[in-house]
């Protein structure tokens, strides 16, 4: 084909101009320590690695949510730990009233102590997190948890229900914190009848309950909050010397009736009446009414049967039953929330591990997208400068050729 | 005899100095732009008297030089694709400005806010951040409009440009037919290259079709058969103008006996640089900024919606904390009507925006009719959405409309400035500014809304174990809702009591019944409320555990709760939800909505793909470009050596014609000398 001079200088300057594009490429991905410099150099790696982006800033964010999560949970479980080894002691000291060796001043003196594990205890409710915020006040962390309302001399919890939840992970968030109001707020007061009332021929009755879980299933299945009515039992006592156990004035089914005998005791359902008299009579007594008692009131309580009311004998082994049942009560609550927050923490442990790994495999995709091969790259560059001083070594060749140059 | 010679000699003479005088010419005019090689070719005279007549051609194919032109249009249309392209590919490749680590740093910020929500501070740096995001898209928006600006303007110099060189063919066609063609009259050869040369010019920027008239004229048409130059010296020129949107120009035809009248040019087949800008302008910029607004909308309509369902810091219903402005939709230019249209984005609504402009038609008396456009500014057929007006100003939104559904938007007809002519039509594209309008109501921290605006208690002396479950937050708005501004809920505290047989009651504060439940399966009460008959309070419950019969429980309004973030969690978890709509028309059961990060990534993807198709165009039409050159020039070009070797020869065979001369003239004194 035909060469005229104008082509010859345009096809060697358009391989100049390219090989130093080229170069020019190569020199920029070394410098720029990528693989895409623009999304046109790869658009699907380009809109992956936005993708990938994404991911990775989520589960660092996820990770540090974690370790916040975590220390929530151990400054809470040190708390209660705090407060199950005080309540441990309260128990002690409780059992130590019953030494019948024991005169109005040596009661004095235990009383003295529970009244310091009581501050003590009060002192843990009310911890502040690492925010500044009321620990188990639930969603009201401005609130103090626990408080002593004067009109009524107990103490109240003024916080709510509230969990709050961390993201530890993209369908798992966990309760860092756990209310007051299901953990110490929570616990059932001893089950207990009323006094009882006789009429009739019996002259006296005395109810004692020998099997307090017993007595509780009872209680858990047959107290009515919708009829009070039919919390009203009566022991019937006809002229036969035969009892029945009657229920807002109906017999029960089975009807639960036997032989009376004054001053012996009548077993029902964990509760022992012993009654004295002759029949016909009638003993009343009701199912008390369910109350909760926090482990604050319930050692207030004993220890103003101890300093008020100076109590003895068999007030005092009522007071000190209710005392030991509501402690124990308390303690299982605990209990409860410590597993529950070691649970949690299993959970944020096993979360994070596997995070973790997701997060380096996550990583490596995307270098492998979008970061640059050194060795790749550096061999590039080589290649193209090469290239370049061999298109103009050829320019200057092949341009400076003329036939000018050998005429006369 | 002598003077026969004398005769021959001096036409052989006369002969070598005109070759001599055309290599001459080649080689000074080497480097002249368009000159073809010229070539002189001689007729021997009659009666063997030497030579004759001599006629210079210039060496040109009429093929090469059709292919030449098609080839370079290709290249001009791709190069001027590929510069525009670059831009906006790099735009989106800086990092720095990356709408996708705003948009994570955003949600960062949100959960970071969520560990410690009561924490001013945190708070404090989600609006930071929201600010920072906000500043991104604007920058971003602005950048693109900037783009759209300068391809206006480069169409204003383009066009005018395009004109002188219609103008210059037009002349140069008199001044050719003025020639002739004729025996006698040489071809004016310089006038043809000129010509020829501007028609390259013109193809550079348009693609061009040309027809040889019987005059000599050229005609000249676009690649659609509308006509720049015609016969007789005349021609059309083109116009750029905006209709509707005065800033976004495009191509017309301005008829020259009226140039009142113009016509239509279609920007698809055009080819060359203006239709390499135009075709930028509508394949890939106006996508790429709709995309972008599409994001923005979202995002806003979705943090704005979510906020508003929970409390803020300052213990009332959060209100919105994005604001995106009023959009008005441009009249045509030859309306007949002065009627207005304005639309806001329906709250709530921002995730049925789809990335598309619409044209919006009012037919007399009453009939409105609103449909989406594709990227070409086609209406998508099957995407019409008609409604009736009755009365004004009418505003139409999801409650009004039928079907319940108007692409996201709220849609206002006003004619306070003149009533709508028939026929009216107007086009309305939020998208080319939504990423600039959107900005933040306030940026204080108290507004973030991070906890939920009800909470439920559990009476400390119930028998069972019953316990509220999740509370979903579905309607704060106090004129549909059991909400009360700013702050409350209306009879609460709200009392549920377990009447037995999987049967609640529920009260208000003052004991009145508001409903009882139906009798719901154990173990676990979902949708306590809706159960009810209570499903207008705009939240709802789940009980769970075993409750006793006359267990209560309590739902108030959640004052002081301020360490709570269940809004907050449902917000960071906006990151992941499906927020963006993928096409304006598609079948109930398609998979038509996405992420904002899948949107983005999706949107860097389309500018990667179309940008590396147009690089892979360019390099190939720059290659048929260097093969066509190659055929040209090998016929046209001018090659020194053979000028050269031209040189030596004509020079040898004028001195040898000259020779003849003297030789005759020799002859000559013989003769006298032999008559003495």
């Amino acid at each position: 084909m035909r060469i005229s001079f104008n082509q010859k200088y345009q096809v060697n300057l358009n391989s100049i101009l390219t090989a130093q594009e080229r170069l020019q490429n190569a020199s920029a991905k070394l410098e720029k320590q990528t693989k895409i410099l623009t999304p046109s150099d790869d658009p699907s790696a380009s809109a992956r690695v936005v993708g990938l982006d994404q991911q990775i800033s989520q589960m660092d964010q996820y990770q540090s949510n974690s370790v916040i999560l975590r220390n929530s949970l151990d400054l809470e479980e040190a708390a209660l730990s705090n407060i199950r080894g005080t309540m441990d002691q309260a128990r002690v000291l409780t059992l130590q009233l019953g030494n019948g060796a024991y005169s109005q001043l040596d009661r004095s003196a235990i009383s003295t102590q529970l009244k310091n594990m009581r501050s003590q205890i009060f002192d843990l409710m009310n911890q502040k997190d690492a925010d500044g915020g009321y620990l188990f006040s639930g969603f009201q962390d401005e609130t103090q948890a626990y408080d002593l309302d004067p009109a009524t001399g107990k103490y109240t919890y003024y916080g709510d229900e509230g969990q709050k939840k961390l993201q530890i992970s993209p369908s798992v968030a966990l309760a860092s914190n756990d209310s007051g109001k299901f953990v110490f707020e929570d616990v059932n007061a001893r089950r207990k009848t009323t006094a009882p009332v006789v009429s009739g021929g019996a002259t006296s009755a005395v109810f004692n309950i020998s099997n307090q879980s017993q007595f509780d299933d009872f209680y858990r299945q047959n107290y009515d909050s919708l009829i009070p009515a039919n919390n009203n039992f009566q022991v019937v006592i006809n002229g036969a010397n035969n009892y029945e156990i009657q229920r807002n004035g109906a017999s029960l089914s089975p009807a639960v009736t036997g032989a009376f005998i004054s001053g012996s005791e009548i077993s029902f359902n964990g509760l022992k009446m012993t009654v004295n008299g002759a029949g016909p009579a009638q003993v009343d007594f009701s199912l008390k009414t369910p109350e909760k008692s926090n482990i604050l009131n319930t050692l207030t309580d004993i220890i103003n049967a101890i300093e008020v009311g100076q109590v003895s004998g068999t007030a005092l082994k009522e007071s000190m039953s209710d005392a030991l049942a509501q402690i124990d009560g308390a303690a299982v609550k605990i209990d409860g929330a410590m597993s529950g927050i070691g649970g949690r923490q299993n959970l944020v442990d096993n979360i994070e591990g596997g995070n973790d790994d997701l997060q380096i495999s996550n990583k490596a995709f995307r270098a492998d997208l979008y970061e640059v091969d050194y060795a790749e790259a550096i061999t590039e560059l080589t290649k193209q400068e090469t290239a370049l001083s061999a298109v103009q070594q050829t320019f200057n060749r092949v341009t400076s050729t003329s036939l000018f140059d050998y005429l006369r | 005899m002598a003077d026969n010679l004398l005769t021959i000699g001096t036409s052989g003479v006369l002969a070598s100095n005109g070759l001599l005088s055309t290599t001459s010419n080649n080689i000074s005019n080497l480097n002249t732009k368009g000159y073809t090689r010229q070539n002189t070719e001689y007729d021997s005279s009659v009666l063997g008297l030497g030579v004759g007549r001599g006629t210079t051609d210039r060496m040109v194919n009429d093929f090469a030089m059709r292919q030449l032109r098609r080839d370079t249009s290709s290249v001009s249309y791709n190069k001027q694709f590929l510069a525009e392209a670059n831009r906006v590919d790099t735009l989106f490749s800086n990092t720095a400005n990356s709408i996708s680590t705003g948009i994570t740093d955003l949600f960062k910020q949100v959960q970071t806010a969520n560990n410690d929500p009561s924490n001013t501070s945190s708070r404090q740096l989600v609006m930071g951040s929201s600010q920072t995001l906000i500043n991104k898209f604007n920058t971003l928006s602005s950048l693109v409009l900037e783009q759209r600006t300068f391809v206006s303007q480069q169409l204003d110099t383009f066009v005018v440009e395009t004109n002188n060189i219609v103008n210059t063919i037009a002349s140069l066609n008199k001044e050719i037919m003025a020639y002739g063609i004729g025996q006698s009259t040489p071809a004016p050869l310089d006038l043809l290259d000129k010509r020829d040369e501007a028609l390259r010019e013109l193809s550079e920027m348009i693609e061009i079709q040309t027809l040889d008239a019987v005059n000599g004229e050229k005609l000249v048409f676009l690649n659609s058969g509308q006509a720049l130059v015609m016969e007789h010296g005349r021609f059309n020129m083109l116009a750029a103008s905006g209709n509707p949107d005065p800033e976004r120009k495009v191509l017309e035809m301005q008829l020259d006996y009226n140039s009142n009248i113009l016509q239509d040019v279609e920007s698809a087949g055009l080819g060359g640089k203006i239709g390499g800008l135009l075709e930028f302008r509508s394949q890939m910029l106006e996508p790429t900024q709709n995309k972008l607004g599409q994001l923005a909308i979202a995002l806003g309509d979705a943090m704005n919606t979510q906020n508003q369902l929970g409390m803020d810091g300052n213990g009332q219903l959060g209100k919105p904390i994005y604001t995106m402005g009023t959009f008005g939709a441009y009249p045509m230019r030859d309306n007949a009507g002065a009627g207005r249209i304005t639309a806001i984005v329906e709250s709530g609504k921002g995730s049925s925006v789809p990335p598309n402009e619409f044209l919006m038609t009012f037919t007399a008396p009453n009939q409105f009719k609103m449909e989406v456009l594709d990227n070409e500014g086609k209406v998508i057929s099957g995407s019409a959405i008609t409604q009736t007006v009755t009365g004004y100003p009418m505003t139409f939104n999801t409650n009004n409309v039928t079907g319940g559904f108007l692409y996201g938007y709220e849609v206002t007809l006003d004619n306070t400035a003149g009533a709508f002519g028939n026929g009216d039509q107007f086009i309305l594209k939020p998208l080319s500014i939504s990423a600039q309008t959107l900005t933040l109501v306030n940026d204080r921290p108290e507004d973030l809304a991070l906890a939920s605006p009800v909470r439920g208690e559990f009476a400390i002396n119930n028998l069972g174990n019953g316990r509220f479950g999740d509370f979903k937050v579905t309607n704060t708005n106090p004129a549909t809702s059991a909400f009360t501004a700013p702050g409350g809920i209306t009879g609460a505290p709200l009392s549920v009591t377990y009447i037995g047989g999987n049967q609640f009651e529920i009260r208000n504060s003052s004991s009145t019944l508001l409903g009882t439940t139906a009798a719901m399966t154990g173990g676990s009460y979902t949708n306590v409320l809706a159960s009810a008959g209570l499903a207008n309070y705009g939240f709802d419950f789940t009980l769970t555990g075993v409750p006793k019969t006359g267990d209560t429980f309590s739902v108030a309004y959640n004052s002081g709760g301020f360490k709570d973030n269940r809004n907050g969690l449902i917000m960071a978890n906006l990151q992941s939800a499906d927020l963006l709509r993928k096409n304006a028309v598609s079948v109930a059961t398609a998979d038509n909505k996405m992420s904002l990060n899948e949107g983005y990534g999706n949107m860097i993807g389309f500018i990667g793909e179309k940008t590396s198709a147009i690089k892979l165009a360019t390099e190939s039409s720059k290659s048929l470009l260097q093969q066509s050159e190659a055929w040209y020039e090998s016929i046209s070009g001018v090659n020194l050596d053979e000028e050269a070797a031209n040189l030596i020869r004509f020079q040898q065979s004028y001195a040898a014609a000259a020779k003849i001369i003297s030789a005759s003239q020799t002859i000559f004194d013989t003769l006298l000398a032999a008559a003495r």
